[in-house]
């Protein structure tokens, strides 16, 4: 399970005007998370199922003897599920909880840079017409005449949204 | 050991012996030491003596012996025969200083754990 | 520099916690056992130590406050100042001023000056009035010597140097010889003036006398040391007859175990006078030789009393350093380590697996020796959060001291198992559960003394708290003999709090546990021992929290206990790995009872039911891949299916699973907190693999299947058969 050096992706624009983000892609679209909140970039290992967890929870990785839960973000999404290739990876990201910071793991289909977006190409997420949950967008961005959705990934991985474990447990109970 | 006897000065103590009048005793006794080392105390005006006194007698004795003097007590009051008796401190004579100087070589490891004083 | 302050400052304040938690301990031996020196030496050895620390770092609250407790501790030691429960109260109450006192550097709460005040008087009072109080003394340590009056006549060599000033000071020799003939006989004496000056040189006034005496006497040395007690600058040396000899070797040996100084031993055992101690430990200053060395050659103890007072002085060394020699270390720095041995361990497993094919007989060698060193190390990394449960149940003779003493009823408070060893966590957190627990039966339980008597029981009421282990778990009761559950007025409460309804049935363990529940109290009064809004829910939740569970049995009349049951919760255990639709699972080894290898007749008998028959009983089974909802994986159904038969709360339960793969050792994980609700998992752990795999947690897992099974009967009122309803009865454990 070697990390996947950030070096290895293809880097430019690297201007320190903007934020850095690390773009990626899940099905069709291309989302971006800013790089403060991501640990590191590990190749797709096949997760520990958790029983009686929702479909989204893929399972748990051990990353250096901790264990990481990882979120299947294409699920999560309600996107079509993709095949497992070369090019699968498990972003691990900080997640600021509730009391105190978490590491999560979001599989990806594809890593693809790392790069600045200028402030000025950052507009305000839409209302309306969006593929995925408008809660987990924070803001749109135009790079090269292509939008690219910026995550909010506290509210994608929040714990409020994981504790539905719990209703899914409930769920469970009913089959 | 012993020098003829004709010089032997004799003091007559007049006083009581005593830690108030030890320093003029002594004083008469030295004084009379420079002229010769054989001394004798007449002790019969003393009644009562006190301890240093027979620790005077004592450094007297030493002193004289060094000099190859004697020292000679004569009407020894009955209170310091007591004082000697009670005190188990005897009083000096060649024989006492002898066993003295023996015991104190013989019990050299004892006497000299008692720290050295001026 | 800050940090470094607070690093002090916590260390402080957790040896003196320790300390003080000691001190209590002690303070309560002493209480019933009075002359039990070696507690009161632990008491003044806790209020000492809290000085000295305290001093280090200038707390001068504490510094004055545990002054004046330890002045009169050494009043107390030395028998002057007589233990009573009063006194032993107040030394109670001071070691709560300075507990709250330390909290008060941290922060937590503040020192209640009042109290400071009246218990600072009280101590001072006690000081400053031993002789009256010293009336009912009971004497020990010294005057325990003293007051052997039978001695036999021995002969005291005594070597006396007058100090110069003897004389200017007005000292008569010839008295102080009247004295100690008074004492015996000198049967020789010499006299010595080995540094007298010469005539023409001496001070006729300063005396330079010296006496080696022989004194016949029965006297106690402390009695002759007494005759020259006030002359200053005279230097004596008493050495005692070797009669004696054997007398002090004796005195020696019976001492308590508390003076770590060999000075000290000798004088308390009378073999040495303190001024002698005093003289020696100043030449000891000058010249840098051993006490002991000095203390001979200067003629105070024969060699063998010098011996004796060594030998002493090792057990005591011994003794001193089990109780206290242990190295503090940060809790999470321990954590890591174990977690560290748990990765080794794994990592050693992989390692045994990945040569397992290679044939060579010096790789096979080197990792087998290598596996069993970690094997060790693991055993020692486990034991260094274990703790014996000694510890926690200590703190209860207070907690039972203090309510029996508020509520005026008599406790007769014993402790089992204190041996019983346990995590260190677990140990901490189930303080307050059982303080709750004791105060309830003392408060609850126990009846008046009066109202005891009327039903022919002893006045004093019987309350015990043990422990011990239980098939990988630890088993902790409270019982007592006081007048037990009254199943009615539980019964009409819970009615009346709409626990339960009119005309429910409900066996009598399920009746007594209502008392678990929220919102439950029967103490009619609400007094100020139990019923603060505290109850039996939160000591039940606080004991589930650890994994563990309660139950109560009782009998009107005749008392009540109450069982906690816990889990030992290892950083690391041995496991029995299982695989169903290739996910791999782990299940705690304690809790496996055997394996089975179904045959085609019982898998279609289990087809048909929830149970198999296993040699005449009925085994209730839980199929885990339906109970998980494991997506399917494998085409074809295995030929065989393994059960795997665990036992909990002594009944036997099978896991259905695809295939058995045996022991492995597993260090457990936490799952985290976005997993906390999931119900059948204590945690998770790396295999040897590399992979992730889920423990199984027996006893929630079972009972998330009862529920469920019951459930699904409701939900299906219809079409089900008498042997279904068996079933899922035998499954609800």
């Amino acid at each position: 399970m070697s990390e996947i050096e950030i070096e290895q992706l293809d880097i430019d624009d690297l201007t320190l005007t903007g934020e850095q983000y690390l773009l990626f892609n899940v099905a069709a679209d291309t989302y971006a998370i800013p790089v403060t909140q991501i640990r590191e970039i590990i190749e797709y290992t096949e997760p520990t199922q958790v029983p009686m967890t929702p479909d989204f929870v893929s399972g748990i990785i051990n990353l250096r003897g901790g264990a990481v839960p990882v979120i299947n973000l294409a699920c999560k999404f309600e996107q079509d599920q993709q095949e497992i290739t070369k090019r699968t990876c498990i972003i691990i990201a900080e997640v600021d909880g509730s009391e105190n910071k978490r590491i999560l793991g979001c599989l990806v289909d594809k890593v693809q840079q790392v790069r600045d977006i200028p402030e000025e190409a950052i507009e305000p997420a839409p209302k309306l017409g969006s593929t995925i949950d408008t809660r987990f967008i924070k803001n749109m961005a135009k790079i090269n005449e292509r939008f690219i959705i910026i995550l909010d990934i506290n509210n994608v991985l929040s714990l409020e949204e994981l504790e539905i474990v719990e209703m899914m447990q409930e769920n469970s109970l009913d089959v | 050991m012993s020098k003829d006897q004709d010089d032997q000065q004799t003091i007559k103590l007049q006083q009581e012996c005593n830690i108030y009048t030890i320093s003029s005793v002594k004083e008469q006794i030295l004084e009379a030491a420079g002229n010769s080392p054989d001394i004798c105390l007449d002790l019969a005006n003393v009644e009562q003596v006190d301890a240093c006194f027979l620790q005077l007698l004592h450094a007297t004795n030493n002193y004289l012996f060094e000099k190859k003097g004697n020292l000679e007590l004569i009407n020894i009051p009955e209170d310091l025969i007591t004082l000697s008796d009670k005190t188990c401190t005897p009083l000096p004579s060649r024989e006492s200083l002898n066993e003295q100087l023996g015991e104190t070589a013989a019990t050299e490891p004892a006497s000299e754990d008692l720290p050295t004083e001026s | 520099m800050n940090s470094e302050m607070d690093e002090n400052l916590s260390i402080f304040i957790s040896e003196g916690n320790e300390l003080l938690e000691d001190m209590e301990s002690a303070l309560l031996d002493l209480e019933s056992n009075p002359n039990d020196s070696e507690s009161m030496n632990r008491v003044f050895r806790a209020a000492h130590t809290i000085k000295g620390n305290a001093g280090l770092f200038g707390y001068d609250q504490i510094i004055d406050f545990t002054h004046i407790m330890e002045s009169l501790l050494v009043e107390v030691r030395n028998g002057i100042v007589p233990i009573t429960s009063d006194l032993v109260s107040l030394f109670m109450r001071s070691k709560d001023i300075i507990t709250s006192m330390m909290d008060s550097l941290v922060g937590s709460g503040e020192v209640d000056q009042n109290d400071l005040d009246e218990a600072t008087k009280l101590l001072e009072h006690y000081l400053a009035d031993p002789h009256a109080a010293a009336l009912a003394a009971n004497p020990c340590d010294e005057d325990g010597s003293a007051t052997q009056v039978e001695t036999p006549t021995g002969i005291f060599t005594i070597n006396l140097k007058l100090g110069t000033e003897t004389f200017r000071q007005g000292f008569s020799i010839k008295a102080i010889f009247r004295e100690l003939n008074e004492l015996g006989v000198i049967t020789s004496a010499n006299l010595f003036m080995p540094d007298i000056p010469k005539l023409d040189e001496i001070d006729p006034e300063s005396c330079h006398l010296s006496w080696l005496l022989l004194l016949e006497s029965s006297c106690q040395k402390q009695a002759i040391a007494d005759i020259f007690e006030f002359m200053d600058d005279c230097e004596f040396h008493i050495l005692s007859p070797e009669s004696k000899t054997e007398e002090y070797k004796k005195i020696i040996s019976l001492l308590p175990n508390g003076e770590a100084v060999i000075g000290q031993i000798l004088v308390t055992s009378g073999a040495l006078t303190e001024k002698e101690l005093q003289t020696a430990l100043d030449r000891q200053k000058e010249t840098g030789s051993r006490t002991g060395d000095i203390l001979v050659e200067q003629g105070d103890v024969q060699p063998e009393v010098l011996e004796s007072a060594i030998a002493k002085q090792q057990q005591t060394r011994a003794a001193s350093s089990q109780s206290i020699e242990f190295l503090r270390v940060n809790a999470s720095k321990l954590d890591t380590l174990i977690n560290l041995v748990g990765e080794l361990v794994i990592n050693g497993e992989r390692v045994s697996g990945l040569t397992e094919n290679i044939d060579d007989d010096k790789l096979a060698e080197a990792v087998t020796e290598m596996n069993e060193t970690l094997e060790e190390m693991r055993e020692t990394a486990l034991g260094l959060r274990i703790v014996p449960i000694d510890g926690v149940f200590k703190r209860f003779n207070r907690t039972v001291r203090d309510t029996s003493n508020e509520l005026g009823k008599q406790i007769n408070f014993e402790i089992s198992g204190g041996e019983t060893e346990l995590d260190k966590t677990v140990a901490e957190k189930i303080t307050d559960p059982l303080t709750h627990l004791i105060r309830n039966a003392i408060d609850h339980g126990i009846e008046k003394p009066s109202e005891r008597e009327l039903n022919n029981k002893p006045p004093e009421g019987h309350v015990a708290l043990s422990a011990y282990h239980e098939t990988g778990s630890i088993v902790i009761k409270v019982s007592d003999d006081g007048k037990g559950l009254n199943k009615e007025k539980i019964s009409n409460k819970a009615i009346e709090r709409g626990l339960i309804k009119q005309n429910d049935k409900l066996s009598d363990s399920e009746i007594y546990n209502l008392i678990f529940e929220p919102g439950f109290s029967t103490a009619e009064q609400v007094s100020n021992i139990s019923g603060r809004g505290v109850g039996m829910d939160v000591v039940k939740r606080n004991i589930e929290s650890l994994r563990g569970n309660i139950n109560v049995e009782s009998e009107e009349g005749i008392g009540t206990n109450v069982i906690i049951q816990l889990p030992l919760t290892l950083a690391i255990i041995d496991g029995f790995l299982i695989c169903t639709e290739n996910e791999d699972f782990v299940i705690p080894l304690d809790m496996v009872v055997e394996c089975l290898r179904l045959t085609k007749e019982q898998t279609k008998e289990m087809e048909k039911h929830n149970y198999i028959n296993l040699r005449g009983e009925v085994l209730p089974l839980i199929d885990l891949k339906k109970h998980f909802c494991l997506p399917k994986t494998l085409e074809n159904e295995p030929e065989t299916k393994n059960v795997i038969v665990v036992q909990h709360s002594g009944k036997k339960t099978g896991l259905l699973v695809d295939s058995l793969h045996g022991e492995v050792q597993t260090v457990i994980k936490p799952l985290g907190k976005i997993f906390q609700n999931l119900k059948g998992f204590s945690g998770f752990t790396i295999l040897g693999s590399g992979n992730v795999s889920m423990i199984i947690d027996v006893s929630s897992l079972i009972t998330d299947a009862s529920e469920k099974q019951r459930d699904s009967f409701m939900n299906q009122p219809h079409g089900q058969n008498s042997n279904e309803t068996i079933s899922s009865e035998s499954a609800e454990i």
